[in-house]
């Protein structure tokens, strides 16, 4: 008996998620229908703003934002907290297309700081951080189909790596990146764990190879927990970040264009790390491509 | 071009009469044998002096001149023959009667003994007359058992004057003699006829034995030259086989006179073309044709190929020496460069001869040729017209750079090799497609010399913006981007994005101006082709106008992968034709990568450690080749024939055969399923999908987003709809535009980062109208979908975890969807994939495991499991037929659907015709008009075939595949006029029935 009750039970259960199911994709439809022919469109989006579907709730925002500019924003900002991942992505595209330079910062930061969505801090924080670049591999590319051999394998050395811990998060501010950047006071430092630092900067300097007959270049991090912003030359190269669990995934970034062969590099990294151990733990290296 | 052909041919067909080519003794030029395997040494006291062969005074006891080292066959000619001797006379000094310029014969008098050995090989030298003053030419001819005496008219030759003395003997009774080209005698020659072979070593300057009789002068050239019996030589230029009741067959001949006399009003030397119309009204084969000019008869000899019927194409880009073996194996088409020869070997003779060769055997024996006009990868080429950086310099992609194709001259230059080739070659109808510039766009890139950026200011009315650099961008490194993602169609980089991608980079109208060129010189059904279509930014406005576009992808690790990169290449064609490819080869580091170690190691390791390029399995094959014609492909294209065919059959290749099971499987599947079917698949719609899947040329140009036909995440999510059951297609913005949403029930969205203003606003209209969005959360906020998913990445899974990943994404989707949106079919399990194209059902095994082959890395499940289940199909039928197994299938009628239970012992696929009823029983007949008429006994369209049996019960070229369009086929039969008379049998059979229905006529003895 008490197997068939399971059983009913979870037929029940089922017919209910399934009904769940028909009814957002009829209620998202319909809620659409209704912001379309309202002709004050202010009281949908209210109703959108509280609605229970986080979908919906994410729309609302975004048409909320859209029509009521800046004078949204402490409204919005309210939402920061409860927000879902979807609602949280659009507060963001809110503060990104704030008018006022002052106000956008605040906003994104606040979010960065409030959301309890760590891909929406992320987006903030990028958002805020006035570099960017889709760094490419050369597996990557889409009109790249030959084999890819990797000719060398360079370590960069262990030994003169310089380190400073930066737990106001200003170093990319600050040009800690800058080819010419005076790191002399700077600890040296290694790769390995650090404790009770959020944000820390590491730079090396090495010299580069002549040049190979290579097609390209990459810098291979295997090792860092948690996140990594990379820059050689003065140049933002890339950056892996995908929050706590990638801790222990290698990564790479090219360089092809970045590395200067036969000359001084200098690599510069911002770690940040949510935890209670970060940084460069494992060694990097040069890989060279064909 | 036309006379030096023709001239190359005279050759081919002069030395194949008579065996060899002139031999040359060339003091003068240093010259002294014409061959290395020639061997001869001076004798006595005979020098070469000042570029000649010179014999000083010397008793005629003492032998002189330039003795060959032993006995040469070759030199006693085989039949006519022309004697050539260029000398300079000097002052007499000696009395002796005769001056030898060449002897083999020895006894050159006739001794009239009958004696082989007097009576063999030649002799030729000066008689001097009793005063000194003159000359007579003669030759002595040996033919056995008697010689002949050949003597010239008397001729003064100055003393140190060069002359030129000929001597033509026409192999069978005539001969004439010529001083400086002028003939001074023609004589009968008796018995005339073949010499006989000499007995003695050749000497050239004085007689071999007994008296010497040295040249009393200096010789400067000997040449001996076969020389045809004929006076006049016919050569036929260009095709010599014809397809059978091809209209205007006609050989084409140079006909040249080689005589010294006027023949047919046609001057000494001189040649004229002509044609000769040939019956192609026979059974194919070997024909000979009567021709007569001058007197001269002749039967000339063609080839008449089958009958040309319609076929699903199956091409091998790129083959070895032979396509005979592709033939076998089930191919139709082999694609090889012609243009290339044309850009690199100008003037070459020879290879038009080997091209044309070629192109005939394959008109008769039924294959066909496609050209690749690839001469825009050629270094030398794309250094000549570069695309430039912004800072002037040229773009380099991996040590190559790519042709700027707004270049006047590159236009050119690239539309005169394409003039050149399809003006020669293209008067042949086994050149029947073309490859216009293969790949050429993956190294496409913004070019700032001054054409591009002045056409586009001219189209658009402002400059190439800023930031661009690379033929794609991303949106977040321009300055004052949308935030929302949502952009106007004015947006600057959007306007010069989607003028690159369509005319602007120049090669979609370089693509269109080859294929015209083309198409100008060619009469017959000709095609040209672009590919790959797909590997993109995803615009229709792709391969200019050329008629066809391809697209090609690798089977692993899904096979289903090649249903994905058809429906975005039927997505990108628009309505023209397509042919998807599959790779045969697989990389060796991406399926058995080198470096990982495997226990136990597979022979094929053992056999090829160092093999980068390798066979696709067995298996992967099948259900990729299946996959695709699940879709509406007009055709199938392969690359790596390498991996397919072990040496010797196919050459040195750096891709290997690593799996012998392949190419008979292959093969199998050509003859059982491509070519039965492959005619009636070309007919099925393929237009009836409610789930779209939007692959945006916005995001891929300003978000750097797009699968190419390759792979990815919009690769993957295609995957998984087909896993769930959902049949996915692929459609374009464009397609949105031009309101094709109205066929769409559910529009998917995946890395649609940035939408115009105008596709936002059709798919929110859509939405209003009850159409459902699925999206990911890449899209633009304002976009709010009925169903959010969230990206399944293959990193850090195996490929049977990742696929099921995407299957359970898949399965998840279909019941989100179900009470809104039902599709057409559904499998009792994910692995058996199916849909519907008309009133056909398609399924796929797609149950997989790792095996032996690949297996032991774990980076692709290549081996196919059996498989069992049942595939319910919402709609009635009175009756299921399997196709390919030609018979009735079981299934069962529920609630308004029916339900077919499918089995699979391994790889593969079935198809199914879902019918009201039972065919009819078939019927066919002979009308007296000469046409076939059948019923295929339903008003489906069908696959049929066609036998035709002559009189000796032997089957003819009109034995065919066909499709019955809507159960209905015509036939014309003609009767070859050669026709073995008696019964002829006509077998009209139903392939998925079965059944046969026969007819019969009577064709006379005589016609």
């Amino acid at each position: 008996m008490p197997r068939r009750i399971f059983f009913c039970f979870a037929a029940l259960f089922s017919i209910c998620c399934a009904a769940q199911a028909v009814d957002e994709i009829s209620a998202r439809t319909a809620w659409l229908r209704e912001l379309d022919k309202a002709k004050d469109p202010l009281p949908i989006l209210r109703k959108g703003l509280a609605s229970q579907d986080p979908e919906i709730r994410a729309k609302a925002v975004y048409e909320y934002f859209l029509r009521r500019g800046d004078a949204a924003v402490p409204e919005l900002e309210k939402r920061i907290r409860q927000a879902g991942p979807a609602e949280g992505m659009n507060l963001v595209v809110c503060a990104k297309m704030v008018k006022d330079p002052a106000l956008r910062t605040a906003f994104l930061e606040k979010i960065a700081r409030e959301t309890t969505v760590p891909e929406v801090a992320r987006e903030a924080n990028r958002n805020n951080f006035p570099f960017f670049r889709q760094n490419v591999r050369l597996s990557e590319r889409k009109d790249w189909d030959f084999e890819i051999v990797k000719l060398k394998s360079l370590p960069l050395a262990g030994g003169d790596w310089r380190f400073l811990p930066d737990n106001g998060n200003v170093g990319h501010l600050r040009g800690f990146f800058k080819t010419d950047f005076p790191d002399g006071k700077w600890t040296r430092r290694g790769p390995g764990y650090w404790k009770g630092n959020r944000t820390a900067w590491y730079r090396i300097r090495f010299t580069a190879p002549e040049k190979p007959d290579c097609n390209a270049a990459e810098l291979n991090f295997t090792g860092v927990e948690e996140a990594a912003w990379v820059w050689l030359n003065g140049v933002y190269i890339g950056c892996r970040d995908k929050g706590p669990s990638a801790w222990n995934q290698p990564f790479q970034l090219d360089v092809t264009g970045e590395i200067k062969w036969g000359q001084e590099n200098v690599m510069a990294v911002r770690v940040i790390n949510t935890g209670d151990e970060g940084g460069i733990y494992n060694p990097v290296f040069l890989d060279i491509l064909k | 071009m036309f006379i030096k052909l023709s001239a190359l041919l005279f050759c081919a067909v002069c030395f194949c009469a008579s065996g060899s080519e002139p031999l040359v003794w060339d003091f003068s030029g240093g010259k002294n044998t014409p061959r290395d395997d020639l061997k001869f040494h001076l004798r006595g006291k005979s020098v070469f002096q000042e570029g000649s062969l010179y014999s000083p005074d010397v008793a005629r006891s003492n032998p002189g001149g330039f003795l060959a080292e032993k006995i040469y066959p070759e030199l006693t000619p085989s039949g006519g023959f022309r004697f050539t001797a260029v000398f300079t006379l000097d002052e007499p000094r000696s009395t002796q009667a005769y001056l030898l310029l060449w002897d083999n014969k020895c006894d050159f008098p006739d001794k009239r003994n009958g004696k082989v050995k007097d009576n063999s090989g030649f002799t030729v030298g000066l008689s001097r007359s009793k005063d000194g003053r003159q000359f007579v030419p003669r030759v002595w001819l040996g033919f056995g058992k008697t010689t002949a005496s050949v003597a010239g008219a008397p001729v003064s030759f100055e003393k140190g004057v060069k002359y030129k003395l000929e001597f033509d003997y026409n192999g069978s009774g005539k001969a004439e003699f010529f001083v400086n080209g002028r003939r001074i005698a023609e004589r009968d020659v008796l018995p005339g006829g073949a010499l006989a072979p000499a007995q003695f070593r050749t000497v050239i300057g004085d007689r071999i034995l007994g008296h010497f009789f040295r040249f009393d002068g200096r010789i400067h050239r000997i040449e001996l030259a076969p020389r045809p019996a004929e006076r006049i030589r016919i050569a036929p230029v260009g095709r010599k086989v014809f397809l059978r009741n091809e209209e205007n067959a006609a050989l084409e001949l140079v006909v040249q006179n080689v005589s010294r006399e006027v023949i047919s009003g046609l001057e000494p030397g001189a040649e004229k073309k002509m044609r000769v119309p040939v019956p192609v009204d026979l059974s194919p084969g070997t024909h000979r044709v009567p021709f007569e000019f001058g007197g001269v008869r002749r039967d000339l000899e063609y080839r008449i190929g089958p009958v040309e019927h319609d076929r699903m194409t199956v091409v091998m880009w790129g083959y070895g020496d032979s396509y005979r073996y592709l033939q076998d194996s089930g191919f139709t088409h082999g694609l090889k460069s012609i243009a290339d020869k044309v850009f690199f070997y100008p003037t070459d003779k020879k290879r038009p001869i080997e091209i044309f060769q070629e192109l005939d055997d394959m008109l008769a024996t039924g294959f066909r040729r496609m050209d690749y006009f690839n001469i825009c990868h050629f270094p030398s080429v794309t250094k000549r017209f570069p695309r430039l950086s912004r800072k002037g310099t040229p773009i380099v992609t991996n040590k190559k750079m790519n042709i700027d194709a707004n270049d006047p001259k590159a236009i050119a230059f690239l539309s005169e090799i394409a003039e050149k080739t399809a003006k020669l070659y293209g008067v042949h109808p086994a050149l029947v497609m073309l490859d216009l510039n293969s790949e050429i766009r993956d190294r496409t890139a913004p070019s700032f010399s001054r054409f591009e950026p002045e056409a586009f200011r001219k189209a658009s009315g402002f400059d190439i913006p800023e930031r661009v650099e690379k033929k794609t961008i991303l949106y977040s490194t321009i300055d004052g981007f949308p935030a929302g993602r949502i952009i106007s169609e004015k947006n600057p980089y959007f306007v010069y994005y989607r003028w690159f991608w369509s005319d602007g980079d120049g090669w979609n109208p370089m693509h269109t101006r080859i294929s015209e060129i083309y198409h100008k010189h060619i009469r017959h059904p000709f095609r040209t082709y672009f590919a790959p279509a797909a590997r993109q930014p995803a615009i229709q406005a792709v391969g200019g106008k050329a008629d066809m576009l391809g697209q090609w992808t690798y089977a692993y690790p899904d096979p289903l992968r090649l249903a994905a990169a058809a429906d975005e290449l039927l997505a990108a064609a628009n309505g023209r034709p397509v042919l998807q490819g599959t790779q045969l080869i697989c990389y060796r580091s991406q399926c058995a990568p080198k470096n990982v170690k495997v226990d136990p190691v597979p022979e094929w390791v053992k056999q090829q450690p160092d093999a980068n390029y390798i066979t696709i399995p067995p298996d992967a094959l099948v259900e990729a080749v299946w996959a695709t014609i699940s879709r509406g492909v007009d055709g199938l294209i392969f690359h790596g024939d390498g991996s397919l065919y072990p040496p010797p059959i196919k050459g040195a290749s750096i891709y290997k055969m690593t799996n012998a099971a392949t190419e008979p499987v292959f093969k199998k599947l050509m003859h059982e399923v491509i070519h039965p079917l492959g005619p009636t698949l070309k007919h099925l719609p393929d237009t009836d999908r409610s789930v779209a899947i939007l692959h945006s040329f916005t995001s891929a140009v300003l978000a750097e987003r797009g699968s190419y036909g390759w792979g990815g995440w919009l690769m993957d999510l295609h995957l998984a709809l087909q896993w769930g059951g959902l049949d996915p297609r692929v459609i374009y913005e464009e397609d949105i535009l031009r309101g094709k949403l109205s066929q769409v029930k559910v529009l998917v969205l995946a890395h649609c980062d940035v939408l115009t203003e105008k596709v936002y606003r059709e798919i929110a209209a859509f939405q209003l109208r009850g159409g459902i969005v699925v999206a990911d959360d890449t899209t633009p906020p304002a976009v709010l979908p009925n169903i959010r998913i969230g990206q399944v990445l293959r990193r850090g899974k195996s490929p049977l975890e990742a696929k099921a990943a995407l299957t359970a994404l898949g399965v998840e989707l279909r019941k989100k969807l179900a009470g809104h949106y039902t599709p057409a079919t559904a499998s009792s399990a994910p692995d058996l994939v199916s849909r519907m194209r008309g009133s056909y059902l398609f399924v796929i095994n797609d149950r997989r495991a790792f095996g032996d082959y690949f297996g032991p890395w774990k980076l692709m499940a290549e081996k196919a499991l059996p498989a069992s289940g049942t595939v319910t199909v919402r709609r009635d039928a009175g009756a299921v037929y399997d196709v390919v197994a030609g018979r009735k299938a079981a299934f069962r009628k529920k609630d308004g659907a029916i339900e077919i239970p499918v089995e699979f012992s391994g790889a593969g696929g079935k198809l199914f015709l879902l019918l009201p009823g039972d065919f009819a029983a078939p019927r066919v007949a002979y009308s007296s008009d000469g046409t076939i008429m059948a019923d295929a006994g339903c008003s489906e369209t069908v696959p049929v075939r066609l036998e035709v049996r002559d009189g000796r019960g032997k089957l003819t070229d009109d034995t065919h595949y066909a499709a019955a369009v809507a159960g209905k086929y015509r036939y014309k039969l003609v009767i070859p006029a050669d026709a073995s008379p008696g019964k002829w049998q006509i077998t009209f059979r139903v392939l998925p029935s079965g059944a046969a229905a026969t007819a019969s006529l009577d064709v006379p003895a005589k016609r």
